[in-house]
């Protein structure tokens, strides 16, 4: 088989693939490189470079002599022509000795950006690092965090096209056995085109068919490293900023990283803030419509007439107006999202505050409509995760259609149909509303409230068979 | 049958939690104070129609309306046709009424507010001689708050709620009703107690004796003039318990002694206080009466 001819054929002759012959004395060797992906000055350090100083090559094994002579580790002989491809399209650099016998020698490009700060997940305190779209780094981010040999690493090649690595990684004497056999199972019956960020991911781990979200990304290695000391598996995917972190309960999306670094009393009052915040979040717009519509009985007198008095001008009912409004900020937070940084300023103050008080001296929105609504939305932005997030957008509507509806009554209805869901949700065989449901009281000490790290003694139970912390 | 139950489910929730009582706040007029009387054979209302001020720190206005009609049912459904909005009875707080509500009326009254699921029956119930004027002077929630201040401060008068109305009328017991004056002034002047068809006027001075009586007694200050000159005492009740027992009444009270211009001794206090309480409350029950009287304050007891 002439190999640069089929892979001449099966890259059409495309632009970026980069052939070279050399000939020393009656030995040719072709290299082959595809431009894009690879270290032009790597190659031409390491490789032509090296070849230069040679006057003759006259050994009997030249593969062998190739191997040690070029100052590289990362080099292998390659036995077959899909080993080649996959390495050439990995950014190697392929060396074809006489047609006969092939090495390998990374000169990956760095397509990736340095380690920055975390975007999303911001603390105060604590580190700042965040992972980043390299599949080395992010591990180097991880190991440099634990370094034990119980620090495990499982990885796989996922997607028909693009071939993406994927890891799993866990402590090896604190995660569960099972809980990994069967996130490999997972992993190895997924059969999909490509897989180009770790959220694609997400679909097929998932198992619950709650709103809810029931695994959780994290661009934070400290909160990664956190989890896996806890006995959670994380899964890297190449060209990824977000590693997964399963399983995931509820109460995960009340914890962030800097918990641990900081006073507990402090803690579990932010954390009962953030509770808070959640059910203001999603019962707010739900408890105003169902006042407005159905139950004005609810208020105290003045503050009834202080609502009337605002709608007076509005003509929409109050549902209406409500769902309006959600559509609006939805619509104000989507464009802050995809339009550039640059622009942002202007259109926060276009939306936010001129449209706000323009639409209330219109006479289209009422004020008391306008706080509701701002109210909500903030406090939905206390969670830091995207998917929970967009959850309570999905309850809040759900909420607010029921409350039109039925007012009070349908508020209640709402609440059932929630905690029926959750509690009914099962999260890798775990309740999702573990440690609540069923009770531990063990665990509360680290749930909503927060008692100090020297005192959390034991781990998770329902994650770890190794229970006792420090061992 | 997983089909015909959720069918059920919400047909119940359709038809039982009231989904239809769906309302914008522009289309209610609230109500907050009800004045009723009887005229031969029509009933007069007078509404206290409460609308928001434009500047919604001040105090709400509030706007007369007066209706008659042959019931009260009538009215409303007549007023609510005229004005275009529901009558909303919700916030209510005050009913007022006069000597000319007796027992068909009282009978209408309490069938009208029992059917209607508005309300929730823990309003005042006052009697006056002016229902026009004492809605028409006061301002929103001052007769409320008279009302309140008075029973609190003095226990010169009553707290009747529609509640306690209801009970009376069944039980065909006597029905205590603040009554509340018109005259140049406004002012809380005794109760009316209504029995057998009958109003009875009753001063503020023996509304304490009654509330001492009825277990009702919040604070209120007792004064004593001394026989030889101007001099006063002046006690502050500061709680006051009563418990009726078969044969006697027992009564509790806690005092402080704010004014002993008199010099009297503790037991001297001791059995003024006790000997006005006796003669009066003696007007009203047969019963044997024993008080207990606890120093607070400067003269505490040991």
């Amino acid at each position: 088989m002439n190999y640069v001819k089929k892979i001449k054929e099966e890259s059409q002759n495309a632009d970026d693939y980069i052939y070279k012959t050399i000939k020393l004395d009656n030995n040719i060797i072709e290299i082959i490189n595809i431009e894009t992906i690879t270290s032009s000055s790597d190659i031409n350090n390491f490789i032509l470079k090296r070849i230069s100083y040679l006057n003759t090559l006259n050994s009997k094994n030249l593969l062998d002599f190739l191997y040690n002579y070029l100052p590289t580790t990362s080099i292998s002989i390659i036995e077959n022509y899909k080993t080649l491809k996959q390495k050439l399209l990995n950014g190697y650099t392929i060396l074809i000795i006489n047609n006969k016998d092939i090495l390998g020698i990374e000169t990956r490009r760095n397509l990736t950006r340095g380690v920055a700060e975390a975007e999303y997940e911001k603390t105060i305190v604590g580190s700042k690092d965040a992972f980043i779209e390299h599949y080395n780094t992010n591990l180097g981010l991880i190991r440099r965090r634990i370094k034990d040999t119980n620090l495990r690493l499982k990885t796989y090649e996922l997607g028909r096209y693009t071939k993406t690595k994927v890891a799993i990684l866990y402590i090896n004497n604190i995660a569960k056995p099972d809980l990994i056999e069967k996130v490999n199972k997972k992993l190895e019956n997924i059969n999909i085109d490509g897989i180009l960020d770790s959220n694609y991911l997400k679909q097929y781990l998932n198992e619950t068919n709650s709103l809810f979200p029931s695994l959780k990304t994290t661009e934070r290695p400290d909160l990664a490293c956190e989890s896996l000391l806890e006995g959670k598996i994380i899964i890297i995917v190449d060209n990824s900023p977000e590693v997964i972190i399963l399983p995931t309960f509820f109460i995960d999306f009340f914890h962030t990283s800097d918990d641990y670094y900081q006073k507990s009393f402090n803690i579990t009052f932010i954390r009962i803030i953030r509770l808070l915040a959640f059910l203001i979040s999603i019962f707010l717009p739900a408890i105003y419509v169902s006042i407005t519509t159905h139950n004005p009985d609810s208020l105290p007198i003045n503050l009834l007439l202080s609502f009337k008095s605002q709608r007076l001008t509005v003509p929409f009912p109050a549902f209406v107006e409500a769902i309006m409004m959600i559509i609006i900020f939805e619509v104000l937070r989507e464009s802050d999202i995809r339009i550039p940084s640059t622009m942002g300023n202007a259109v926060s103050i276009l939306g936010g505050l001129v449209l706000g008080e323009a639409a209330v001296n219109a006479g289209i929105v009422s004020p008391i409509m306008i706080i509701v609504i701002a109210i909500s939305a903030i406090s939905g932005l206390l969670i830091q995760n995207i998917d929970a997030i967009n959850s309570i957008r999905w309850y809040r509507f759900i909420l607010i259609i029921l409350s039109s509806i039925f007012g009070y009554y349908g508020l209640y209805l709402g609440i059932i149909l929630i905690l029926t869901n959750l509690t009914d949700t099962k999260n890798q065989e775990d309740n999702y509303l573990y440690p609540f449901v069923p009770i531990n009281l063990e665990e509360q000490k680290d749930g909503f409230l927060k008692i100090t790290n020297k005192k959390l003694k034991k781990r998770n139970s329902v994650l770890s068979n190794n229970k006792v912390r420090g061992k | 049958m997983k089909r015909k139950s959720l069918i059920l489910a919400i047909l119940l929730i359709i038809f039982v939690t009231g989904c239809d009582s769906y309302i914008e706040l522009n289309d209610l007029v609230i109500i907050n104070a009800i004045g009723i009387t009887k005229t031969e054979n029509d009933y007069n209302l007078y509404l206290s129609l409460v609308e928001p001020d434009e500047n919604t720190l001040m105090e709400p206005k509030t706007t007369l309306q007066i209706a008659t009609g042959s019931s009260i049912n009538q009215i409303i459904d007549n007023l609510s046709l005229t004005l275009n909005k529901k009558i909303y009875l919700s916030h209510l707080n005050l009913l007022l009424i006069d000597d000319t509500i007796k027992k068909n009326e009282w009978e209408e009254i309490v069938n009208f507010f029992l059917n209607n699921n508005e309300t929730r029956e823990d309003y005042l119930v006052v009697n006056t001689n002016n229902i026009k004027e004492a809605l028409e002077k006061t301002k929103f929630g001052f007769i409320n708050e008279l009302i309140e201040n008075n029973f609190n401060e003095t226990s010169k008068t009553i707290k009747t709620t529609m509640y306690d109305v209801i009970e009376k009328i069944f039980n065909h017991e006597k029905l205590y009703l603040p009554y509340l004056e018109i005259n140049d002034s406004i002012k809380l002047n005794g109760l009316k107690s209504y029995y057998d068809n009958n109003y009875l006027k009753i001063n503020s001075e023996d509304v304490i004796y009654l509330n001492y009586y009825l277990n009702n007694i919040k604070t209120y200050k007792f004064s004593y003039k001394c026989l030889d000159n101007n001099k006063f005492l002046y006690l502050n009740i500061l709680k006051a318990y009563t418990k009726e027992l078969k044969n006697e009444i027992v009564i509790t009270n806690e005092l402080k002694i704010i004014n002993n211009d008199c010099n009297f001794s503790k037991s001297e206090i001791d059995k003024i206080l006790s000997d006005n309480l006796k003669t009066n409350i003696k007007k009203i029950s047969n019963k044997k009466i024993k008080i207990k009287n606890i120093v607070r304050g400067l003269y505490e007891n040991k």
